[in-house]
């Protein structure tokens, strides 16, 4: 008899309509997501960066059994695993935060990697408090954001994790975007 | 504080202000702002943001799929002096596996490709595997595959690194050469000899147990030779020694995963890792050659991640090649969609097969992925008309097949011309004939429902054909051959030989004896004259040179298989399963372990060392085709039953009569569901569970079954088998009168099916004389015996054990007749025969010593009588007992010659 892993279950639980299983799927995500990093970390190469869009595919591939769940299943995986990575990301940034300001709390997971924005760092403290205002304001486009930006998702795949369409997620980023980007601005970097 | 009613008002106004031009925005939020200068400010900063943003939110936060972010190329690395042996001069390429370096060696002096993997893709304890493997790809000797010189592991900046040397080949990849879509493109066809070529060289490594999986069109090189174009394919079998998750975490983090997926099977997308044998190669030969024809991908990956595109190539079907090309359609379309099947099962299992039908396509010879739908159609028809047996539909798509006619290679360019027209004519005469004539007939509306009604079509189909095609024998053969197997298959062999003969000639005339397409149809005969008993004809002919040099290797294992089979038929069964077993192997390697071919193929061997006793090796065979078919196919199948069926033999030798039960019981449902309550099969079933019944003991419930067997057959003048049984069973209660109808039943339906020549009807011929002789009708027996002998004798010669039985039947007939002179050299006959070939203690030895002793008690020979009487009884008792009753039959002839003696003591 075919025996599936817990994530699977849950990821089938959440796709039934069962709002408490994403709780329950947050830590197995957030953890198989950290692991799926330390590992790509003690390869130890320089210059390769870490892409959350491969880190949450790979942990799909590996923590769902294919077969057995169906697409809206996957579309909630992903939800989650955004939150996740911004966790992550969050809880990293914030260590080093810390561990500059002498708060010497190690975060083991993320040390080591250089974070890549192209033009400028982001501040994720910063953003991560914005967007934390987002959430209440426009819980959706908040969504978007964590999807696109920190889970690195296509603008497609958004819109089917949320169960949108399309042209809704272009425009919510595009509004989200520039109030984002409004807001960093006006908080002073 | 902002709320979301305020959010959604900002939200409004941006977007409204971003359809505008920088100019109308000012005014157009100044009238819509007015009084509310936070909003306005906000929404200004948004549309700032907007325009110029100061941070790219666009690119997520750690990096964007897709890209490449090695380091610094190997080629802005200081470049190593020496690995191993070798002596490095630059670097060649830079890969996901690792870099290759053009190299020098000193002996033998040579230029090499050498190749340094990635240490931290070799799994833990994988080095010796890593050795193990290269030694594996060292032997590797194709053209179309880039040889390894060497490998090892040498130490490169304090690391242990695996290394491989291989030949250094230089040329574009595939892609670059064939130029698809380019005004210089490659001609299809060359592009197609080239694919052919990449096939063969696949094929030769799978042959030697390596699998690719990783075959793309960057992996195949080039090369020119004189006018030719020769593939070269890189990197065999080094996706195996790789740690898969390494890999696959370093392809994705690295982007190339993305350029890989397009070639990977869904198994091995899926993570099926258990499942990937050389059909996920075939798949990726499937992906090349639809590049290589469209210059497209089958599935657009396009923006997709990558769980997005497994779930395309695991879930949707590929775009038909001709829709991306009109000119594509047909043939290259079927084989492509073929060889791309999701399911293993359904592909090509081989590459070689597909090697095979990529150059039909080349021969305008019809392909056999086409198979596909004419057994779809078939087995529909068939579903239909449940009393078809499946052999049938096989029996027709010979005939799809067997208008393979040509002779293409040896044909100029007018020439070929002609002769695909005649070709297709040939084809669409024969596909008209099957649809109007013999097709037709199955219309349900026309109630054709049974067995005997696919018959009537077989009949009325053999009377057009007298007719028709008079002036085309090629496809009067196809016909022919196709009718003939027909025929074969519902048990009608001595009409199915006849017409597989006429084709045969038919064939040899038109294209010489030695074609494949006139090989295969005396192949047809040859299997056909095996179920006729006519076995030595048979293994000449799938013994024969011509299957050895005019075949391809999967008509000639067919051949070998059917020639184990002919073998067991025969008798020879210690053959037999010599040509099996090898059968079995070289299936194997050809197609792989659980091909259908190669479960066929163990059934058969099964069956034959059940024949030689050896019960557990057959029955582990039994196990792994039926897991093969049942994986395969439904688990109601004709293969599968007949597994089934040797099992239950299996279970009736080991005297396991319970289990020997239950199997046939099963075996007779499953007869039953597929074919119908009427099919011979079903009809087969019975007589086996009547059998075992009989050796249950429970003699009225064999009877019974057997009754209802030959009742159920009647009409089909095919009872012969449950009639043989009955009869045997009648013998065995010694009612002769119930027995002799049915005898001669028997021999009159041997005579028909099998001729006269043939050893079944000899042994009914004898079994009739045995009841003849006890219902006392002597002549009768005496004269059909006396032929049987005869043949017996001339054939079998005269120690063979049905040769000896007839004998001492005859004797004993003889006795009966009270001719004692005449008897006694037959007595004589069996004596020294079964001394021979059992020993002198044997009971038959016994009971033979006995008959003669009788005899010579009648003639009045008492001396030799009475020395003979004592040295069967001495026989008898050491071999049977002293009890027995024929021990006490030859005491009684010992007092009777007594008796004899004292009253003549003159004598």
């Amino acid at each position: 008899m075919v025996t599936f892993q817990p994530s699977t279950r849950i990821v089938s639980e959440i796709a039934s309509g069962d709002r408490s299983a994403a709780g329950r799927l947050m830590p197995l995500v957030y953890d198989e997501l950290r692991a799926l990093a330390a590992s790509y970390l003690r390869r130890e190469r320089r210059g390769h960066t870490l892409q959350p869009t491969a880190l949450v595919h790979e942990a799909y591939l590996k923590m769902v059994d294919q077969r057995a769940a169906c697409w809206s299943g996957r579309a909630h995986f992903f939800a989650v695993a955004a939150e996740a990575i911004r966790r992550i990301l969050v809880d990293h940034a914030r260590g080093r935060g810390t561990a500059k300001r002498g708060g010497g709390r190690e975060r083991v997971t993320l040390s080591g990697i250089d974070a890549v924005g192209t033009d400028a760092e982001v501040d994720l403290i910063v953003l991560d408090d914005a967007l934390t205002r987002l959430q209440t304001l426009h819980p959706r486009q908040a969504e978007v954001v964590k999807m696109r930006y920190f889970a690195g998702l296509t603008g497609a795949e958004t819109a089917e994790a949320l169960g949108v369409s399309r042209s809704t997620v272009v425009d919510d980023w595009t509004v989200a975007r520039a109030w984002l980007l409004s807001e960093l601005g006006e908080t002073g970097a | 504080m902002t709320t979301p009613e305020g959010y959604e008002r900002i939200a409004a106004l941006f977007r409204a202000a971003c359809a505008l031009s920088v100019d109308e925005r000012e005014a157009f939020l100044s009238a819509e702002c007015e009084g509310e200068s936070t909003v306005r400010d906000k929404v200004c900063a948004m549309l700032s943001a907007h325009e110029s943003p100061a941070i790219d939110l666009d690119s997520p936060v750690l990096g964007r799929v897709g890209e490449p972010t090695h380091g610094p190329p190997a080629s802005r690395r200081a470049l190593p002096d020496r690995v191993g042996p070798y002596r490095i001069r630059a670097v060649l390429g830079e890969g996901g596996m690792g870099i290759v370096y053009r190299a020098e060696q000193d002996t033998p002096r040579r230029e090499v490709a050498l190749k340094l993997m990635r240490p931290e893709l070799l799994a833990a304890a994988s080095l010796r595997r890593f050795r193990h493997e290269a030694e594996v790809l060292g032997q590797l000797r194709h053209p179309a595959i880039v040889p390894v010189y060497d490998s090892g592991t040498a130490v490169v900046d304090g690391r242990e690194i695996p290394f491989l040397a291989m030949e250094r080949v230089e040329g574009p990849s595939l892609l670059d050469y064939a130029c698809v879509r380019t005004a210089n493109a490659l001609p299809t066809r060359n592009r197609l000899e080239l694919f052919r070529r990449i096939c063969d060289g696949v094929h030769h490594a799978h042959v030697h147990g390596v699998v690719h999986r990783d075959l793309k069109p960057a992996n195949i090189l080039v090369t020119k030779i004189g006018e030719g174009a020769q593939p070269r394919i890189l990197d065999f079998g080094i996706a195996k020694v790789i740690d898969a998750d390494a890999a696959r975490t370093l392809l994705t983090e690295g982007g190339q995963i993305l350029g890989t997926i397009p070639y990977m099977s869904p198994e091995q997308l899926t993570g099926e890792s258990a499942g990937v044998d050389m059909r996920a190669d075939v798949y990726a030969l499937g992906v090349i050659l639809y590049e290589l024809l469209s210059g497209d991908l089958p599935y657009d990956l396009r923006e997709k991640g990558l769980v997005e595109a497994v779930r395309s190539i695991d879930g949707e079907d590929p775009l038909p090649l001709g829709n991306r090309d009109r000119t594509l359609r047909g043939d290259l379309e079927t084989i492509a969609a073929k060889a791309l099947e999701r399911d293993p099962v359904r592909r090509y299992q081989s590459a070689a097969e597909l090697a095979s039908d990529v150059s039909r396509f080349l021969n305008d010879e019809p392909i056999l992925a086409r198979q596909t739908t004419w057994s779809y159609q078939l087995l529909k028809f068939a579903r239909r008309n449940r009393g078809l047996v499946a052999g049938v539909a096989t029996a027709f798509l010979t005939l799809a097949l067997g208008v393979v006619v040509s002779t293409w290679f040896a044909l100029g360019e007018a020439q070929q011309r002609r002769e695909a027209v005649r070709q297709a004519a040939v084809a669409e005469k024969i596909n008209a004939f099957l649809n109007d004539d013999l097709l037709a007939l199955a219309d349900p509306v026309r109630r054709f429902g049974s067995d005997g009604s696919f018959k009537t079509m077989l009949e009325s189909a053999s009377e057009s054909i007298q007719s028709r095609f008079r002036d085309e024998p090629l496809v009067r053969a196809s016909i022919l051959v196709t009718l003939g197997n027909a025929h074969d298959a519902i048990g009608e062999h001595l009409r199915g030989e006849r017409q597989l003969a006429e084709a045969i000639s038919l064939y040899g005339t038109a294209l010489g004896s030695q074609h494949p397409t006139t090989t295969r149809a005396a192949l047809d005969r040859a299997r056909v004259l095996g179920n006729l008993g006519r076995y030595d004809e048979a293994v000449a002919i799938l013994d024969g040179e011509a299957v050895a040099t005019g075949t391809d290797t999967t008509t000639r294992l067919r051949a070998r298989s059917d020639l184990g089979e002919v073998l067991r038929y025969a008798g020879e069964v210690e053959r037999a399963q010599s040509v099996l077993a090898d059968v079995v192997a070289r299936s194997r390697l050809e197609f792989g372990a659980d091909h259908r071919i190669v479960a066929t193929n163990e059934r058969r061997l099964a069956r034959a060392l059940v024949d030689r006793g050896e019960l557990d090796e057959s029955e582990d065979l039994l196990a792994h085709a039926l897991d093969v078919y049942r994986q395969d196919g439904p688990a109601l199948h004709p293969d599968v039953l007949e597994c089934l069926h040797t099992r239950a033999i299996i279970a009736e030798k080991r005297g396991n009569l319970e289990q020997a039960r239950v199997d046939y019981e099963e075996a007779l449902g499953g007869y039953r569901a597929i074919f119908g309550p009427e099919h011979r099969a079903v009809f087969a079933a019975f007589v086996n569970l009547g059998r075992v019944h009989t050796a249950l003991g429970d003699l009225d419930r064999a009877e019974e079954l057997l009754r209802e067997a030959l009742a159920g057959r009647a009409a089909e003048k095919e009872t012969e088998p449950a009639a043989a049984q009955l009869a045997s069973l009648y013998i065995r209660q010694g009612r002769f009168d119930d027995a002799e109808p049915l005898a001669r039943t028997v021999l009159e339906q041997r005579l028909e099916r099998l001729g006269p020549a043939h050893s079944k009807t000899l042994d009914a011929q004898a079994n009739l004389a045995v009841v003849y002789t006890n219902r006392e009708q002597f002549a009768e027996a005496a004269s059909l015996l006396g032929g049987v002998l005869e043949s017996y004798r001339e054939r079998m010669g005269p120690t063979y054990s049905k040769t000896l039985i007839c004998t001492y039947n005859l004797a004993a007939l003889y006795e009966r007749q009270e001719r004692p002179s005449d008897a006694a050299p037959l007595y004589r006959e069996a004596l020294d025969g079964w001394r021979q070939e059992l020993g002198p203690d044997h009971w038959r030895v016994g009971l033979m010593l006995a008959g003669l002793g009788r005899c010579l008690t009648a003639i009045g020979s008492y001396e030799e009588a009475a020395s003979i009487l004592a040295e069967s009884e001495r026989v008898l008792t050491k071999s049977l007992g002293g009890e027995h009753e024929y021990t006490s039959l030859t005491r009684a002839s010992l007092t009777e010659l007594e008796r004899a003696s004292v009253a003549e003591p003159h004598q």
